[in-house]
């Protein structure tokens, strides 16, 4: 029986009035790895701050250190000695988590002087050791590149050097791939699994995604609205879930597949050698694709492969190259076509003015396009399409902040659905979103493709969604698309090795 | 229609900055009860009683045969012989401060400046004029103009940022040129050379000082509408096929607002000094207007009487204090990192 490092007791924390954290436990042994689970405002990652003293916060209870050490109430002193010697953390976001002024071989020697006291010639060995550590292959070389030369997973990789350097009993990893594209994630958590067997430290693992943590934690913790909800080993929470929480969030996952469509339907939209620049970099690079009418193609690639910029281009939101054609006809102009042709957003935070009620946001399109309408047709015509998109009557008058992240995002689809468009691209529409919610808005936009006999261009990253969605799949990368087909196809014969990654990744 | 939160929220930090707060309401009252100088300073009575009839003479003109006089001409009420007869058939009531602020008072027995006394507060400049009268005026039109000022300023400020802001490209360089250019000129000595051509007047001087002043706000305008013209629901718009103007008046625009009224206080403050300091060198409004730069100018002249001096001086520096501490106030009130807790 290993021992307790790490006791969490009946931790509340508030901020005012609000109170985030309502007072729960939670045990860590050393060398076990722990998931605290939940969605966004859960209240995770500001349990996991709080081990540290990372925020100013009201925080009553208290979180014992190996048996013996209050953190909440250690001096100041104390406290910078278990930073990073004891406790380290990683953060969601690696490209602003290093400082961009100094090399990563400086920041993780930065950490070494201060735990480890070394310095000079016997730092930089310790610092390229570490770096191997991570995986990086010229460590030699690597240490003195800057955060910008680096890619986001490596940058995360150095991170984790960073938090080792203090040989810590603990890790918190909050979010640790997140931001991370779907190919990367898989490789940080073998990394971090495999530091973990050889060096025997604890990881308390913060994420929002129930399925990522199966592969790495023993125990889950289930976290909602500041509350545990259910605690338990891996195997017992995905065997015998008892929390409807859990449940719930164990069957999120987007299900079901695209209607079968009929591939002799007419082609909508197409376009021809596509190509964009950004200050010279190619980002789309003579890309060609046509899309059926009531048929959706799903889009996707990891960050930076210029699946967004295609979709933008589509709709001429970008300058681009290339011919559009729609309904077999040139596209010269595309202002009498934004009708027919819309978009949703990835953001439904940041899609929806915030000044502007939802009357007034969904209903804008129509009074551009039907002047003579009176108020109360263009009230009925909202309310026609809230329900449809399964939003409450009483929406109407309320304002965006006043919703859910998965309500907003059934605002933006309604707001691009009253003008009866023929097209819709749909970038990212459900990765700003909690996982629980997802599912119901993949739902939601399967029937409403065929209820109108939409047709999408679905871009995502996330393999999940296309396969429930889309009747086509492009695979692209580095501004092309490497491989292209039936969902059918793609799904059960890869071909391509950068798809295969990609499969493996998701499912 | 529900009280916006953002609005509430807002309300709530701006009183939270307690000097702000007192500063806006002192300067409102202020300027409020300057917008009635004429009840307040003024050589006419507020009210006149004459063998049974009321007379207004602050709103109408009556002649001094009104009152048993012999000239067809507005009567004089500083004349002995009009206050005799009125108090005879009856009385009048004089304002707190019974001068306008072009009154001469004839009745001094000391020479002119007169220094403070009971009948002149705050004594009288070089030519006999009440301080504390011309204060008033001078206050209520230095306040005025920069008002207008800064609005027409504002208004040219705003649509040229926007512009720029929203078209990019070749619209904004070469708009972006000419406005350093035009800001590099030496401001203040070509409004004198202008005010040397042009008589000066009221709208005269305020478009002279609008040729400059306009560029204030341009800047933050430009950089507000490059960052929010990139914002995704703006992007919807455009995508939904909304027209330009509305797009940039009803999801861009509201966002510069918030830049621009924080900024108002502080361009308020800018044309009072600049009026104030034309009026100082002589070239500001018609000779005899009310007008604080041209009492500190006789402060300067009459160093031996000081009155003059530290009353323009005082009225400034309050007035100025209080619009900075306004303007501190909005900035408060529209930071979005600030937090009422």
């Amino acid at each position: 029986m290993t021992k307790e490092l790490l006791n969490i007791n009946n931790l509340q924390i508030n901020f005012g009035t609000f109170c985030a954290v309502k007072g729960i436990s939670l045990a860590i042994k050393s060398g076990e790895t722990v998931a605290l689970v939940g969605e966004s405002g859960s209240g995770k990652s500001v349990t996991a701050m709080s081990i540290l003293r990372l925020l100013k916060a009201d925080i009553s209870g208290n979180i014992i250190l190996n048996g013996n050490e209050d953190l909440l109430s250690v001096s100041q002193k104390r406290l910078e000695e278990i930073r990073g010697g004891k406790i380290a953390m990683i953060f969601q976001e690696p490209m602003v988590s290093l400082n961009p002024l100094h090399t990563i071989g400086k920041q993780i020697m930065e950490v070494l002087a201060i735990h480890k006291q070394l310095s000079g010639k016997r730092a930089k060995e310790k610092a390229i050791e570490l770096l191997k550590t991570v995986g990086f292959s010229e460590a030699q070389k690597r240490i003195d590149a800057f955060p910008h030369q680096l890619s986001g997973g490596q940058r995360q990789r150095v991170m984790i050097a960073m938090a080792l350097a203090g040989e810590p009993d603990l890790l918190i990893a909050d979010e640790p791939t997140t931001a991370l594209d779907v190919t990367i994630q898989a490789q940080i958590i073998t990394l971090l699994k495999d530091i973990q067997k050889r060096t025997g430290m604890a990881i308390l693992f913060i994420s929002h995604d129930l399925n990522l943590v199966r592969n790495i934690a023993s125990r889950i913790a289930v976290m909602k609205e500041g509350k545990i909800v259910e605690e338990g080993t891996t195997e017992d929470i995905f065997k015998s879930p008892k929390a409807s929480y859990t449940i719930k969030l164990l069957n999120s996952t987007p299900k079901g597949e695209p209607e079968a469509f009929n591939p002799k339907s007419p082609i909508l939209l197409s376009g021809k050698d596509i190509s964009a620049e950004y200050s010279k970099n190619k980002i789309l690079n003579e890309v060609s694709l046509a899309i059926h009418k009531g048929s959706c193609v799903g889009l996707v690639g990891e960050s930076g492969s210029g699946k967004t910029t295609l979709g933008m281009a589509v709709l001429k939101l970008v300058k681009a190259k290339g011919d559009l054609s729609f309904q077999d006809l040139p596209v010269k102009d595309i202002r009498p076509l934004r009708k027919n042709l819309q978009i949703v957003f990835q953001d439904p935070y940041s899609s929806l003015n915030p000044r502007m009620n939802i009357e007034q946001i969904v209903g804008e399109g129509l009074k551009i396009y039907e002047k003579g309408l009176k108020k109360d047709e263009l009230q009925a015509k909202v309310l026609d399409i809230l329900a449809k998109t399964g939003l409450p009557k009483d929406a109407l008058y309320r304002y965006p902040h006043e919703f859910s992240g998965g309500q907003r995002q059934r605002i933006a689809i309604a707001r691009a659905l009253i003008l009866r468009p023929d097209f819709i691209v749909l970038d990212e529409p459900t990765s700003a979103l909690d996982v629980s919610v997802q599912a119901q808005i993949v739902d939601l936009l399967r029937n409403l493709k065929k209820e109108f006999n939409l047709s999408f261009l679905l871009i995502s990253h996330d393999m999940k969604i296309i396969k429930a969605l889309a009747d086509y799949v492009a695979v692209m990368k580095d501004g092309r698309i490497i491989e292209a087909g039936m969902n059918k196809d793609i799904f059960t014969a890869p071909k391509e090795e950068y798809t295969k990654s990609l499969i493996s990744a998701a499912f | 229609m529900t009280l916006n939160p953002l609005l509430r929220r807002r309300m709530d930090n701006f009183k939270a900055n307690k000097r702000g707060y007192y500063s806006l309401l002192l300067f409102l009252v202020i300027f409020i009860l300057s917008l009635f100088a004429e009840f307040i300073a003024n050589d006419k009575p507020l009210l006149v009683k004459y063998d049974d009839n009321w007379y207004f003479p602050i709103i109408t003109d009556y002649p001094e045969t009104t009152f048993g006089g012999e000239l067809p001409t507005p009567a004089d009420y500083q004349d002995s012989f009009v206050i005799k007869q009125i108090e005879d058939h009856g009385f009048m009531i004089m304002p707190p401060i019974p001068f306008s602020y072009n009154t001469i008072n004839y009745h001094l027995d000391v020479p002119m400046p007169a220094p403070p006394s009971l009948t002149n507060l705050l004594g009288t400049d070089d030519q006999g004029r009440d301080v504390a009268a011309r204060l008033i005026y001078g206050f209520r039109l230095s306040v005025l103009f920069g008002l207008i000022l800064t609005v027409c300023s504002s208004v040219i400020g705003v649509i040229v940022g926007a512009l720029q802001g929203y078209f990019g490209g070749k619209v904004d360089l070469l708009t972006q040129r000419f406005i350093e250019v035009w800001s590099g000129l030496p401001q203040l000595f070509l409004l004198v050379l202008v005010a040397s051509v042009f008589f000066p007047s009221f709208t005269t001087l305020l478009c002279v000082m609008l040729l400059f002043s306009w560029t204030a706000l341009v800047g933050v305008v430009r950089a507000e509408f490059l960052r929010t013209r990139n914002f995704e629901y703006v992007k919807a718009a455009y995508a939904l096929g909304v027209p330009d103007w509305l797009i940039i008046f009803r999801h861009i625009l509201p966002n510069a607002m918030v830049a621009t009224i924080t900024y108002l206080p502080f361009i308020l403050c800018g044309a009072i000094i600049a009026l104030t300091a034309l009026e100082f060198l002589g070239m500001g409004l018609p000779p005899g207007s009310p007008s604080l730069g041209e009492l500190l100018r006789q402060g300067k002249e009459n160093i031996e009487a000081p009155w003059l001096g530290i009353s323009g001086f005082v009225v400034l520096a309050v007035v100025l204090s209080l619009l900075v501490f306004i303007g501190e106030a909005f900035r408060d009130a529209f930071d979005s990192r600030k937090d009422v807790r």
